[in-house]
């Protein structure tokens, strides 16, 4: 870019507000053909629907709405609301170019349309399950009672996610940690933002989410765990965090396998979380009610079908 | 694994991702996985969830997997920063058998470990012949001059292999992980062979990792030990050297006052009074123990350590164990039984810290048996090691209890009977320090089994 006699000069200010930008567009341009022909060639629409982006939106909005009220609070504003209005556009737009955090929101977005369609199609209750239901009589106290906090936060979820909220509470503690660092790029570390900061990571308990509450209960379940993998007994909630859990790995992952074009992951990750080739029929009858088993399948062992899922990830990290 | 699935196990690190205390069942894990207590957190889950959590300064609650021997225990682990360090509350443990591995990834898992441990490296030729070679440990010095000397040579050459002998040319697999000695080495040591090259192994030659099974010179080999125990030398600076000189004199005026007293030599005295008397002289041999333990303790924490290494029997050590505490256990009605003049097992240990080992082991024996058992001394020998086992018919120990048993400060729930809970913890350390090792059979009900494995003398 430095081709006149300035060659050998820094940049000044100006150039490298030019280069950055440049930069942007130039990973723009790049993305657009992939994200093209992704739209042309798959048309599981649900993926990237106008709705399932507007929500991605919308929900970074509010958590960058959240950390600028907290801050806000801290500097003594007079209407916190409305100074945090003015900086939520720059906060959110931090937290999508985080892809990790964005993949979050998309799957959860993903998680709660399917919770409503599977609701529709076959009247399992996202909220209350039968499995839910039995564990909060359950002999064991502690057990009873984290049914009960979990039913409470599925609730809450549900609602959240139909109004488009994601308390900072709910976010997972990386992402949290990220999201506070986000704050903290964009109004700097003064004051009241440290502050701010502060109070928000001390009230912060990952073991209070509805996330933390849902892997807590399947672990509390032990040897019973497989209860929980089955859609219409457990709810899609419980049902996606065991069988993240029982075939090791992440739940936004499991909830991609949910999607149209990945029929195949969803087999074999139930065939490796454990279930008979009966079972995982019965489970693509509640999520893709139109599919077909993949072929092969029924051959696939169980330990055979977690090795499968392992050498996938691992190809696909290296 | 004790724990009902809704206990909950408290524990605590520091700054350092050390863990400094821990109950049970997370406590056995720890030391289970070759870590130390108090020391760097072993389970890999769960240091990177509690290195996040004091990082990030806030609450983090998950469940993780780790690890345990032949299984794969899951818990669910909330840390609460707190201070420098954390707090942990563990919950829902669970064990279940670990999946039969891959074994590929069980070979990648080999390789890795060599790449960190071996002590020798050396890159190989398509036909093994020796192109470079590398090592940091000096007692392999000479034969790594001797084989960078006379690179091309097959690495075979170098070396002497337990049993057969291979002579080149041998197909690789037939040498990797077998057993050999080095020049220069007393330890034994065992070959990982990675071959380089496509479609053909080993078409592109070799890497080859020479990992010795015993740790290297005594000075490394308790570093880490040392490591481990630097805090708790910081909290009581030189107690051995310093502070123990100068309690032990007061203390023992105060046990002999007191046993005057008792006596009732100075003059007659109401019961009561030579009760009490009884009490600060037992007391008083509490603390002198105390004292010596912690002298002990001090030392074998210390890097500097090494035992001189006699030329000892075992039977003999034996013997005069039983005759020191004889008296002790015929108070109780124990019948100790010691091997028979004749018997012998020759080893290599310094005479009074084994006879140090064997007091600890026969004064538990007596001390946890019931009144009128019997206890047993046996000696073995196979010309590599020599062992002699300390068997009684007390109640025994779970096999959770046997997991913690040689902790330091651990007492399995037991007071008031004048233990430090160091006793063990300081056998095991001489023992190691010995090159050998100090081991428990046990079942609950049946009596334990004490075994010491020291290195035979072959000169015996």
């Amino acid at each position: 870019m430095n081709i006149d006699s300035h060659d050998s000069q820094v940049p000044t200010m100006d150039d490298a507000g030019l280069q950055k930008q440049l930069a942007g567009e130039d990973f723009v341009l790049s993305a657009t053909s992939p994200i093209l022909q992704h739209l042309l060639v798959n048309r599981d629409e649900a993926l990237f629907s106008d709705e399932v982006i507007a929500r991605v939106r919308g929900i970074t909005a509010n958590i960058a709405f959240q950390l600028l009220v907290a801050r806000a609070i801290e500097a003594g504003e007079s209407d916190p609301a409305v100074a945090a209005i003015c900086g939520q556009e720059a906060v959110a737009r931090s937290l999508i170019e985080d892809e990790v955090f964005v993949a979050h929101i998309h799957a959860l977005t993903l998680e709660a349309q399917l919770a409503e369609s599977i609701r529709q199609r076959s009247g399992v209750d996202h909220v209350l399950s039968p499995l839910l239901q039995h564990l909060t009589a359950s002999p064991d106290e502690k057990t009873a009672a984290l049914a009960i906090r979990t039913i409470a936060a599925q609730a809450r979820f549900i609602q959240q996610m139909r109004r488009m909220e994601m308390p900072l509470n709910e976010l997972p503690g990386d992402l949290f940690h990220k999201a506070l660092k986000a704050l903290q790029r964009h109004v700097g570390n003064d004051d009241s933002t440290s502050r701010a900061s502060a109070k928000l990571r001390a009230s912060y308990d990952e073991a209070n989410s509805r996330l933390g509450h849902l892997s807590r209960l399947v672990m509390s379940l032990g040897r019973d765990a497989m209860r929980a993998l089955s859609v219409d007994h457990a709810g899609l909630a419980l049902f996606t965090t065991s069988l993240a859990m029982a075939c090791g790995e992440d739940r936004n992952l499991a909830i991609h396998s949910f999607s149209n074009n990945q029929c195949a992951r969803l087999a074999v990750s139930l065939r490796a979380a454990g279930l008979r080739k009966e079972a995982v029929e019965e489970q693509f009858l509640y999520i893709h009610p139109d599919a077909h088993l993949p072929l092969g399948i029924d051959r696939l062992t169980t330990d055979s079908a977690a090795r499968l899922l392992a050498s996938m990830a691992s190809e696909g990290r290296g | 694994m004790a724990g009902g699935a809704n206990q909950t196990t408290t524990a605590r690190t520091d700054g350092r991702d050390w863990l400094v205390e821990a109950d049970e069942p997370l406590a056995s894990l720890q030391l289970r996985n070759g870590g130390e207590l108090p020391g760097l957190i072993m389970a890999p889950a769960l240091l990177e969830l509690v290195r996040k959590a004091r990082q990030y300064g806030f609450k983090l609650a998950r469940p993780i997997t780790a690890r345990d021997q032949d299984d794969n225990v899951s818990a669910w682990v909330e840390v609460q920063p707190d201070g420098d360090g954390c707090v942990l509350s563990v919950s829902n443990w669970q064990t279940a058998p670990a999946r039969a591995d891959d074994p590929g990834a069980e070979r990648a898992r080999q390789v890795a470990l060599a790449r960190q441990f071996a002590e020798l490296y050396a890159r190989l030729g398509p036909r093994q012949e020796v192109l470079s070679v590398e090592s940091e440990c000096t007692e392999l010095l000479p034969l790594v001059q001797k084989m960078r000397a006379r690179a091309g040579t097959p690495w075979t050459d170098f070396v002497e292999f337990a049993g057969n002998s291979h002579r080149q040319p041998v197909h690789w697999r037939l040498l990797d992980g077998v057993e050999l000695k080095l020049d220069g080495s007393d330890r034994d040591w065992t070959a990982l062979l990675v071959p380089l090259g496509a479609p053909t192994a080993g078409s592109d030659g070799y890497e080859l990792y020479l990992m010795a099974k015993q740790p290297p010179a005594p000075r490394t080999a308790t570093a880490p030990a040392t490591a481990a125990g630097a805090p708790k030398t910081k909290r009581t600076p030189g107690i051995g050297l310093e502070i123990a000189p100068v309690l032990r004199q007061p203390v023992s005026r105060i046990i002999a006052n007191a046993e005057t007293i008792r006596t009732q030599l100075a003059g007659p005295l109401a019961e009561e009074y030579s009760n009490y008397a009884a009490d600060i002289a037992s007391a008083g041999e509490h603390l002198l123990a105390l004292i010596d333990d912690l002298t002990t303790l001090e030392m074998v924490e210390d890097e500097k350590f090494n035992p001189a290494p006699d030329q000892i029997d075992l039977a003999d050590v034996a013997r005069r164990a039983a005759g020191i505490l004889g008296v002790r256990a015929r108070e109780s009605g124990i019948t100790v039984d010691a091997p028979k003049p004749g018997e012998s097992a020759p080893a290599i240990g310094e005479f009074r810290r084994v006879l140090q080992i064997l007091l600890n082991l026969l004064g538990n024996a007596i001390r946890y048996s019931p009144d009128g058992s019997e206890i047993w001394l046996r000696i073995e020998t196979d010309g590599e090691r020599s062992r002699v086992i300390v068997a009684d018919q007390g109640e025994g120990l779970t096999d959770e209890e046997q997991a913690r048993v040689f902790s330091k400060f651990e007492r399995l729930g037991r007071s008031g009977d004048g233990g430090s809970g160091l006793g063990l913890y300081i056998s095991r350390r001489l023992a190691n320090a010995m090159h050998g090792s100090l081991t428990v059979e046990s079942a609950k009900g049946q009596g334990a089994r004490f075994t010491l494995d020291l290195p035979a003398d072959p000169d015996g």
